[in-house]
């Protein structure tokens, strides 16, 4: 049985979603559709037959992300940037009625300079198109023109992709027994392309340094009240089977789709919860033991690419008969620094409650 | 004989969780406040999801793709129940009233 409308179907769906995404008066409803974008993506992949990339993309893209667009959302309640402005140079008429009812300290520069002019623009649904000037119909038709060109180009280029695409998969089915694991993807990952998956780890520990020294972040806050008693219940329940998920999508990953990506988000995404829900305190990274933690997949990655080549071997050259074993031990250690990468950048910064005096000297835990 | 008892059956099953997922759907877009549209949600995770777990499972062989359905259903049962409670809580701490029938 074709799955043609199926897909169809999935693909103008992502195209609807991506657009009202973009369009949602509102960043909650923004956020929220983005969320489900994620879910939707991963069904399109694993109608891809790429099922560790669905993996990834429900863990990551749908569920750590849309935690921390939540998280940013939550920190950002009540300032003006939550609140779009709609269309253009005309507002609708009912966030015209909003905007006048909030006070006026929450306006930004380009409403008040267009509110003594609101009484002759006309308010209907649609009256937005007669409202734009002519310089806005201006760049919207060269945006039109480009986007246009795009799409010829690209339909162009989909035209005389070969049906069965020339690729690497001989190459890379080929050298299965020499790499170690059973499961092509991972083969390429860590043995085969290793080098992308060593830089990837570059720059995810940039990314947590990046994040963490715009400044600390202030545990205390007021809106958020204590977690009841159903949170901590269901974290009780969760945590350990989300350990347990991790820890098996970890070793399922040399033969099946899994690996270490995957069960480190699913491994962030408990740390997420338990501290959500104040069962961990959120990390400092101040103690040796955390920092560790988060450079330890890094370091092993390094040691492993490097320490052959005292033994003669080229740069990244597993040596043959250990292969197997590098890997799941990269795989490991890559694993728990994910976890922790991801959940430092969830947390956002230094955990630090505003009642208590900053002090210029740290004394080391 | 048997087995197009077992895949009608199934098919029902997954027709049924389906018309439950739409009223969940249509529930979301067209109940009046929040509380009841949390009713109508739940109702899609528990009943609509274990109807579709019930459908696939009677159309699979083994074992344990029956334990792996059952569980996912249960903690799907789990975590929905906890965000529905969440949400209630946090539209009550902000004070939003249950819609009341007019007159």
């Amino acid at each position: 049985m074709s799955l043609y409308p199926f897909d169809i179907t999935l693909a103008l769906i992502l195209v609807v979603l991506a657009w009202r995404i973009l369009v949602a008066p509102d960043l909650f409803q923004s956020v929220v559709l983005f969320i489900v974008f994620g879910l939707l993506m991963a069904i399109a992949w694993s109608r891809l037959q790429a099922f560790d990339i669905a993996l990834a993309e429900a863990a990551i893209g749908a569920g750590l992300t849309g935690a921390l667009l939540l998280n940013t959302l939550a920190r950002l309640e009540g300032t003006p940037a939550t609140q779009r402005e709609f269309r253009g140079n005309a507002a609708e008429p009912e966030t015209q009625s909003v905007r006048s009812a909030r006070p006026s300290v929450g306006k930004s520069a380009y409403s008040q300079a267009e509110e003594p002019r609101s009484s002759s623009v006309d308010h209907g649904k649609w009256s937005w198109i007669g409202n734009l000037g002519w310089k806005r119909w201006g760049e919207l038709g060269l945006l039109g023109l480009l986007a246009g060109v795009f799409v010829l180009l690209l339909g162009r280029c989909l035209l005389e992709i070969a049906p069965a695409a020339v690729g690497l998969r001989e190459e890379v089915l080929a050298h299965m027994p020499k790499s170690g694991v059973s499961h092509p993807i991972t083969a390429v990952l860590l043995n085969f392309r290793a080098y992308d998956t060593l830089l990837e780890m570059g720059v995810l520990l940039v990314a947590v340094v990046a994040a963490w020294s715009l400044g600390p972040i202030s545990t205390d806050d007021p809106a958020r009240s204590p977690p009841g008693p159903v949170l901590v219940a269901l974290v009780r329940i969760f945590s350990p089977l989300m350990l347990l998920v991790a820890c098996y999508i970890l070793w399922a990953g040399t033969g099946q789709p899994g690996g270490a990506f995957q069960a480190g988000a699913v491994l962030s995404a408990a740390g997420v919860l338990l501290v959500v829900s104040g069962a961990l305190a959120p990390p400092t990274l101040r103690p040796f033991s955390q920092r560790l933690l988060l450079l330890i997949g890094l370091l092993v990655f390094l040691l492993i690419s490097i320490g052959p080549m005292m033994v003669g071997n080229q740069f990244l050259e597993y040596p043959a008969p250990l292969t197997g074993s590098l890997i799941l031990l990269l795989e490991t250690t890559l694993m728990m620094s994910i976890a922790l990468t991801l959940l430092c950048l969830f947390v956002g910064g230094q955990p630090r409650s505003p009642s208590s005096p900053r002090d210029k000297t740290d004394a080391p835990h | 004989m048997i087995e197009l008892i077992r895949l009608s059956l199934a098919g029902l099953c997954l027709v049924s969780g389906a018309l439950f997922f739409l009223a969940g759907t249509i529930g979301l877009l067209r109940f009046p406040d929040v509380y009841s549209r949390l009713h109508a949600l739940t109702k899609a995770d528990n009943l609509g999801l274990g109807l579709i777990v019930l459908g696939c499972i009677l159309q699979t062989n083994s074992w344990q793709a029956t334990g792996k359905l059952t569980l996912v259903w249960l903690l799907v049962m789990l975590a929905s129940t906890t965000s529905c409670h969440l949400v209630a809580h946090a539209a009550m701490r902000m004070h939003v009233t249950p819609w009341k029938r007019p007159g």
